[in-house]
This record gives C-alpha cells, sequence and structure tokens, in this order.
C-alpha cells in the first residue's frame, strides 16, 4: 500500500528529533532508542487518520502508559517477568498522511525485529497492523494472524487506507499465511460478505454469538491446533470486549465479552503460539471520562506477556 | 417530593448526639488524603447520597427491612482539611468510636480505603481484636513506607488491630498480588482470595471456608468497592479489571454474612465526580443498600442464606 511512498533521510530525523526527551514509559521500564537482543520492545503508534468512526486512538499510548505506573507496585513478579522490557517510545506519525505514516511504522517495527526484539505495539488504529504485518513477513515469512475484534476489517468499500480494510488489504497482498489465522470475537449485523470473504481465504471465524454459548476451553484448543508453531502476531481491538468495559473505543459495539473471557482465551491460547509480536489498538480515552478502556489496555497487554512469556523460548 | 441530603431520605440525626432509638446509622466520612492513584474519594459521602435507596422488603430473606432496623443519616464526620494524621488518628477516630459505642449496626461511607484503618482503632479500642472481611482488588499489604491506602490492612495487623486467623481478604486479583504479600498473609495466616479461585470454585464454596473461619466471632466488613468488575465501579480510585459481577459480590456477601455477628460496615474507594454516569456511586449506593438487608437479617435472628449452585 506504500511501497512506493518515499521519506527523505532528512525529514525523517527531523520527525525522530522532535520528539520527546522523556516520556512515562510502559511499567517504568527504561526509555531507549534502539531495541537489543531479548528486549520486549513496546512502540508507540499515535495514529488514528483512518478511522471510519470516533477518532481518538492518537491518545491511547499516552494513557496506556500512564495508566501502567499504578499497577507496577502489586505487580506479581512470578506470574510475569518484565526484566527485559524497554520503551522505543512513539513513533513520529504523521497525521492525516497515511502512506507516509505506515512507511515510518513499517521502519521502526523492522527495526525492532531485526535486533532480534518482540515488538509489543500501543495503537492507535488498527491500520498500523498492515506496516506491522509487513514487517514481520519480511523477516519470518507468511505470518499467521490471532485477531481479536468486533469487526472483520475486510471490507471492500475501496478506500484503501481504512481501518476497516486492513486484512483484506493484507491478505491481498500476500502478507497473512491464512491457512493458519483465526479471527474471533466478530458481531453486529452487517458482517456477511466480510465473513465470507475471510472464510473463502481459510481464515478460522469465530462471532460472538457462537462463542456466548461455546465450550470455551474447546474452542481453545481449536484456535491452538488451527495456528499451530506458523509464526503469529496477535492483534486485539478493544473493541473485541463489550461495550460496558470499553465505552471509549472509536466504535464500541454491543453482545461483546468481559475481560474475565478475554482474559481466559489469551491465558489458554497465547501459550501454546509461537508469537512473534503482538499490538492492542483503538484506545481512544478522552471518550471515558472514567478511563477504565487504559486499565482493561494494561491488563490484557500484561496478560498477553504472562502468556507469551510461560512457554515462548523467543522471549527469556 | 421532598429534597434531602440523606441517604435515601432517611431521617437526619446529630453525630454529637446519638441516642439508642436508632440501631442502624449512616456516617460519610469524607476524607481521601491517602488514596493510591487518582483522586476524589473525599466527595465519595455526597456522591452516594445522591444515589442512595433502600428497598424496604428484601425478598431474598422475605422480611420487612424497617421491622427490624431503625435506620437514620448522621451526616460527615467533620474533617479538617490536609490535616491527613490528625483526622486519621485523632478525629475520625474518635468520632468512629462514639459511634461504635451507641450503635449496633453502624455504616460508614468512605472516603478512601484509610479511613477502615481509624475504624478497626476504634473497634479495637472498643472491644479488642475483631474478625474483618476485607473485599476489594488490591490486598493492602503493600509494604510501603508512606502509607498510603495499599498499605492499610498490613497497618491494622502489625498493630494487632485484627484478628488475622478469622479474618479474610476476599477479591484480589492473582497478577497483582506480590510474593511479599502472600507471604505476609501466610505468615499471619490471613485468608487471601482472588477472583480467579472464587470463578473457578464457585461461591458456595468460598462462602462456606469463609463462614467456618469467622463462626462465632464478631465480624466487621470492609468493602472497597474497586472489588467489583469496572463495569460497573469504573470510578475507583486504582481500577483492576477482571473482578467480580455486581451479582456475584452479593451473592458472596450474603451468603458469607448472614448469620454472623456483625458489628457494622464500611463502603470505600467511591471516587465522586469520575464517572458522569454515576454507575459508581449507583452500585456504592446499592451496596449499602445490601448491608442493611443483611443487618436485618441478623436482627431476625436469619442463619442461613441459600444460594443457587454457581
Amino acid at each position: 500500500m506504500f511501497s512506493s511512498t518515499t521519506l527523505s533521510s532528512e525529514l525523517k530525523k527531523k520527525l525522530y528529533s522532535e520528539r520527546p526527551k522523556s516520556i512515562d514509559t510502559f511499567m517504568n521500564a527504561p526509555y531507549v532508542t534502539v531495541a537489543k537482543k531479548g528486549n520486549i520492545a513496546v512502540l508507540g503508534v499515535p495514529y488514528d487518520s483512518s478511522v471510519t468512526g470516533r477518532d481518538g486512538a492518537r491518545f491511547g499510548p499516552k494513557i496506556i502508559r500512564a495508566y501502567s505506573r499504578y499497577l507496577l507496585s502489586e505487580l506479581n513478579k512470578e506470574k510475569i517477568n518484565l526484566s527485559s522490557l524497554v520503551d522505543l517510545g512513539d513513533i513520529p506519525v504523521i497525521l492525516g498522511y497515511p502512506s507516509e505514516s505506515l512507511l515510518l511504522i513499517y521502519e521502526g517495527i523492522k527495526n525492532v525485529l531485526n535486533a532480534d526484539a518482540f515488538p509489543v505495539v500501543l495503537g492507535g488504529d488498527h491500520l498500523i497492523t498492515y506496516s506491522e504485518l509487513k514487517a514481520h513477513r519480511e523477516k519470518f515469512g507468511k505470518m499467521a494472524i490471532l485477531h481479536f475484534d468486533a469487526h472483520h476489517d475486510t471490507s471492500n468499500t475501496g478506500i484503501q487506507f481504512s481501518h476497516g480494510a486492513v486484512f483484506r488489504n493484507a491478505i491481498e497482498n500476500n502478507l497473512i499465511d491464512t491457512n493458519h489465522s483465526v479471527q474471533i470475537g466478530m458481531r453486529g449485523f452487517n458482517v456477511t460478505y466480510r465473513r465470507k470473504f475471510a472464510e473463502a481465504c481459510g481464515i478460522d471465524v469465530y462471532e460472538a454469538h457462537e462463542l456466548h454459548h461455546a465450550d470455551l476451553s474447546k474452542i481453545c484448543s481449536m484456535i491452538t491446533e488451527k495456528i499451530g508453531r506458523t509464526p503469529t502476531l496477535v492483534t486485539i481491538d478493544i473493541d473485541f470486549f463489550d461495550a460496558s468495559f470499553v465505552p471509549g473505543t472509536g466504535t464500541p459495539v454491543a453482545n461483546g465479552f468481559s475481560v474475565r473471557k478475554g482474559v481466559f482465551l489469551i491465558s489458554n491460547i497465547l501459550p501454546h503460539l509461537n508469537v512473534k509480536g503482538m499490538d492492542l489498538v483503538e484506545t481512544a480515552p478522552q471518550k471515558d471520562n472514567t478511563q477504565s478502556i487504559s486499565t482493561v489496555a494494561n491488563r490484557i497487554i500484561l496478560e498477553c506477556l504472562s502468556a507469551i512469556n510461560t512457554k515462548n523460548e523467543h522471549i527469556n | 417530593m421532598i429534597i434531602s441530603d440523606t441517604f435515601a431520605n432517611l431521617p437526619r440525626v446529630c453525630l454529637e448526639d446519638l441516642n439508642s432509638e436508632y440501631n442502624c446509622i449512616i456516617v460519610g466520612i469524607e476524607y481521601g488524603g491517602k488514596s493510591s492513584f487518582r483522586v476524589g474519594a473525599k466527595f465519595g459521602p455526597r456522591k452516594i447520597r445522591e444515589c442512595g435507596f433502600v428497598n424496604q422488603h428484601s425478598f431474598e430473606y422475605g422480611l420487612n427491612i424497617l421491622d427490624y432496623l431503625n435506620i437514620a443519616d448522621a451526616g460527615n464526620i467533620p474533617i479538617a482539611p490536609c490535616d491527613t494524621e490528625n483526622n486519621i488518628n485523632d478525629t475520625i477516630f474518635r468520632y468512629v468510636t462514639s459511634v461504635v459505642e451507641r450503635i449496633s449496626y453502624p455504616i460508614f461511607l468512605g472516603g478512601d480505603r484509610s479511613v477502615t484503618y481509624a475504624e478497626l482503632k476504634a473497634f479495637h479500642h472498643l472491644s479488642g481484636p475483631v474478625s474483618v472481611v476485607f473485599f476489594g482488588a488490591h490486598s493492602g499489604l503493600c509494604d510501603n513506607p508512606y502509607g498510603n491506602e495499599l498499605s492499610v490492612v498490613r497497618k491494622c495487623i502489625d498493630e494487632r488491630l485484627i484478628d488475622c486467623a478469622s479474618s479474610a481478604i476476599i477479591g484480589v486479583r492473582e497478577m497483582f498480588v506480590p510474593k511479599s504479600d502472600s507471604d505476609y498473609a501466610k505468615k499471619h495466616s490471613l485468608l487471601l482470595v482472588s477472583v480467579e479461585e472464587i470463578v473457578n470454585k464457585g461461591i458456595n464454596h468460598i462462602s462456606h471456608i469463609i463462614k467456618e473461619r469467622m463462626t462465632g466471632k464478631k465480624v466487621f466488613v470492609a468493602n472497597c468497592i474497586d472489588v467489583a468488575e469496572i463495569d460497573c465501579a469504573p470510578g475507583v480510585s486504582a481500577p483492576i479489571p477482571n473482578g467480580l459481577s455486581s451479582f456475584e459480590l452479593f451473592e458472596l456477601m450474603k451468603s458469607c454474612l448472614t448469620g454472623q455477628r456483625l458489628l457494622g460496615c464500611d463502603i470505600t474507594g467511591c471516587l465522586g465526580g469520575m464517572d458522569l454516569t454515576k454507575r459508581t456511586e449507583r452500585f456504592a449506593a446499592g451496596l449499602v443498600n445490601e448491608m442493611i438487608s443483611v443487618f436485618a437479617s441478623c436482627e431476625a435472628g436469619i442463619k442461613e442464606y441459600s444460594i443457587g449452585d454457581y
């Protein structure tokens, strides 16, 4: 989507030099410019110019970091090892310029992957996942995706830079190993052709109404079997959760999942996968005056890191 | 329509001049000086009163509440702004002592969680260590040199205000209990029950364990509303997702507290003004209502609360 885009090195240097010299980092991790081998590298992507509904996800990374601090003093270090955590700050995206921003995100993630670190991306809207997939594709080959979301994100409205078409674009550009990919949590009314597209490509789709009455342990083992040990990108759109938990997202959808079910799925699926990166997108905190969305975001990232920590040799 | 600033339009009584006509009194403690993260707990009593309600008939126990309880609102304890240590150690302690001396079932509206320390100090002053059921997302056992609300339970234990062997902390999240906290609880034989354990083992099983510990003891109930899931109580100081649903919490509470010798309760951690939808205040007011029905059941001599198989 952005293959013909170029940015001069002077401009990139200027964009990076304008970043703040110090930030509230995620879980008080060291603020570094370059990731090293074995690091869990947190990257913020404050980009939300490609939303179809409400904006505000540009403030997601900042508020997730700010709310991570108070969880730190009570964290059970036996459940999660954050000794290799570093924070690379925000990628200096250019709001309103999707292809330039995608290029910057792609280069940022590529640097992390080339350093053999594990990227954790804080969005931003869901378009940014395209760049992540492209960077991962170059390092690991075609990626499997484990996609938690209320929407399929495979619409064909013809708008290329839309957060609602990111996985259609990624599939069409050959970035996703669709035969080992899974989408979970989709709901709403206008989903038929999007689901058909995903399933025709080989992706397993579990819609919310199927999961609400299903045995989740069985679903977990089916998903684990489907994905296997293919290099996987875990991408979580926070609107996977019910609108009562996350009112502060661009497109909240009712009849979603509780945090408890989300945590169950994550802690039972992720330890068995070969996860190479993750992102959590669409946190728009200004839409939620109680900021409960920020606490959900933090909890979910920590649960993912804890689940990946347990068996994945990639991190420590 | 009667416009009143008391909880659920209950009669207003003077805090300094309580008489034996009432056996259940609501007292506000507008103190939020030791909040661990977000502030606003001192506006909690005012906001909870705005949403206050009392169901006159309890369907669960099948009794008329007002046949057993004579409830009134005694307003707020006068707090001096900024004077942190004096408020906790002296003002709140003094007023709580005078309330506890005269009233069978006091209900204190916080305030941050540190007011529980002043209350327990008052109970200890009058009748020695008491058993306490702490409901909260945070263990309160942090070894914090400054002593904010995250270390309030540890402070109570260190000063021997509570009888650990018959007390419990219910509703913590496994990922947010450091090993030092769980070791400390184990050392003092204090029961620590996580939400994950409640979900896995069932409410019946857990309530049975808690009930067994407390049988025959005098029990104070310390509720911090962050024990609940953030969809019903988002306006708290330090919310942690994956809590108990309001249904689970009320069922657990009623099943383990019915038939016990209760001394009163507090409801802390509600931030005023944080939650524009007023879900948090409404939930806190609902919790007061549930506690009132539990007190009425104690007064009526009901020994068991039967719940379904959850």
